[in-house]
């Protein structure tokens, strides 16, 4: 059953024409990665979900009730931290809380989340003094802490090196699997959502519409050397770039 | 400067002295000393006027000759008491209606432009007015200094909380943050430098209008002083009330920046690493 709904949406930005007669259902606990272009829209899709935004045309829902706001059981993690400069890294985590409720309980529940993600020594730091992967680790823990039914990631990985990327890849993978939140995962990194997602949807250029919903059969955490998985990157790779870019791909590994 | 130098010099090399690596206190200090030297040189070898341009010593003399009858703590505390009082409530005034206009797009399209219209009127042009109003005495000079003090902090506060990064104000509406909640706790937090710089901007017209108000009529005060001096021709006079504003002036923006600094360790500017006020 398909918890979380887009249907038949579309959006606009003045003229240009963003989504465009777009369906995507997630179900609860599965993980959809959404792969697509810069600019294809992806980001928007993300929004409307999270409830920053609204479609011109057609309709999005959780449990068959339409989405007019953000919601206490959806959390964002974005592209950047996003973290506010002014406060510690656990007043920043209780962010997530929205402020409610008893202070120290939100104490406990934010130093909770920052365990998960091993930050619980720098609780007190700044984020002027945080590296980029522990500032996205933050952003992470500020979602978490909102136990949320689905978590929305914008590009959560792309400004990290890769070392730290893989590294906090297989940190929302063993989050995923310990939780089961469901996942939506707007990337343009073919191997971050081989790797994380039960399905994997690829989006053409604005407007964007689905070219590829793909489900991918391979427990967690995927090794990522197997030939299934890379079977299955150059299968993401041939539906975002069509088969020219994916010819030469498999060109060049001939010649490797 | 200075501090950059010392802050960057190797560990070892601190113990030895040199002369750019002196704190920021003193290295401010030593362009006015320097220059009130080449004064003293100049009035004392005969290539500068004392009666236009009296020499330091002469300047310091009279000020500490109308310090020993008692005159001059009164007329310094007067003046500082009109500032006070003038900055605080035009600082007041400003930051509340600062808050609503950068919160309501309702009250930028209906007020905002007529505030903006009173702004463009030179405040010394009030005066006539509030005489009028007012009388001669110490309300229309505080009107005047709160008028000055306005101005500064209402445009920038107004205009740092518009500027507030909006994937901030997002952070807050997706963890489920109300209007309220988010003015006070993302909204106003990020627009407090640009607030304290409008405090500062204040400041120094409160001191600039504060001689106005002193110029215009008054029995007291560093502005009667400066009058004083110009009705008994005392060029020493005058000049040592320049120097206390200019004292007096700097001092009040430096316990500003001092009040102000441990709200503003967050923020990752140049300033904040070089501690410069």
């Amino acid at each position: 059953m398909s918890q979380f709904r887009l249907e038949v949406v579309q959006r606009a930005f003045g003229e240009r024409v963003v989504l465009n007669r777009l369906s995507l259902s997630i179900a609860e606990g599965e993980a959809v990665a959404v792969v697509g272009r810069s600019g294809c829209g992806k980001s928007t899709l993300l929004r409307l979900l999270a409830g920053l935004d609204r479609p011109d045309a057609g309709r999005v829902t959780i449990d068959g009730t339409p989405v007019t706001g953000p919601r206490p059981d959806v959390a964002v993690v974005f592209q950047e931290p996003r973290l506010l400069p002014w406060l510690d890294v656990l007043g920043n985590v209780m962010v997530g809380l929205g402020g409610r409720g008893n202070r120290e309980e939100a104490r406990e529940q934010a130093l909770r989340a920052l365990r998960r993600v091993g930050l619980a020594e720098a609780a007190a730091k700044l984020p002027k003094t945080l590296s980029g992967g522990m500032a996205q680790r933050v952003g992470i823990a500020r979602a978490l802490v909102r136990r949320p039914r689905l978590l929305l990631l914008d590009e959560p990985f792309s400004a990290l090196d890769a070392l730290t990327k893989i590294e906090l890849q297989g940190e929302l993978d063993r989050i995923r699997a310990e939780d089961g939140p469901a996942l939506l995962l707007v990337t343009h990194d073919l191997e971050e959502a081989a790797a994380l997602a039960d399905r994997v949807v690829v989006l053409e250029t604005a407007p964007a519409g689905i070219v590829l919903d793909l489900t991918i059969d391979l427990p967690h955490p995927r090794n990522r050397r197997s030939a299934a998985f890379q079977a299955i990157e150059a299968r993401l790779a041939r539906a975002l770039g069509g088969a020219d870019a994916a010819e030469d791909d498999a060109g060049m590994e001939r010649a490797a | 400067m200075a501090t950059i130098l010392a802050r960057t010099a190797a560990p070892g090399s601190r113990a030895r002295w040199h002369p750019f690596r002196l704190g920021l206190p003193f290295a401010g200090i030593a362009l006015p000393v320097l220059l009130a030297l080449l004064l003293e040189l100049g009035a004392a070898t005969g290539w500068l006027q004392s009666r236009f341009l009296p020499p330091p010593s002469r300047i310091f003399a009279t000020l500490a000759g109308l310090w020993t009858t008692g005159d001059l703590a009164g007329h310094i505390l007067i003046t500082l008491w009109r500032v006070a009082l003038g900055f605080l409530f035009g600082a007041l005034a400003a930051t509340v209606l600062g808050m609503v206009a950068g919160a309501s797009p309702l009250w930028r399209r209906w007020v905002d432009p007529t505030l903006q219209g009173l702004r463009s009127i030179p405040s010394i042009a009030w005066v006539p007015l509030f005489i009028l109003w007012f009388g001669i005495f110490e309300t229309p000079k505080i009107v005047l200094i709160a008028l000055g003090a306005f101005f500064p902090v209402y445009l920038s506060l107004s205009t740092a909380l518009r500027e507030v990064d909006r994937k901030l104000v997002e952070v807050g509406q997706v963890n489920g943050f109300d209007r309220l909640t988010i003015l006070r706790r993302i909204m106003l937090p990020a627009a407090l430098p640009g607030w304290v710089v409008g405090l500062r901007g204040g400041l120094a017209l409160g001191w600039m209008f504060v001689i106005a108000a002193e110029l215009m009529g008054a029995s007291a005060g560093v502005g009667y002083l400066l009058l004083d001096g110009q009705m008994t021709g005392n060029a020493a006079q005058i000049v040592g009330c320049l120097c206390l504003f200019a004292l007096l002036g700097r001092l009040s923006d430096l316990v500003l920046v001092m009040l102000a600094r441990p709200f503003m360790t967050w923020q990752d500017s140049v300033a904040e690493r070089e501690q410069i006020a």
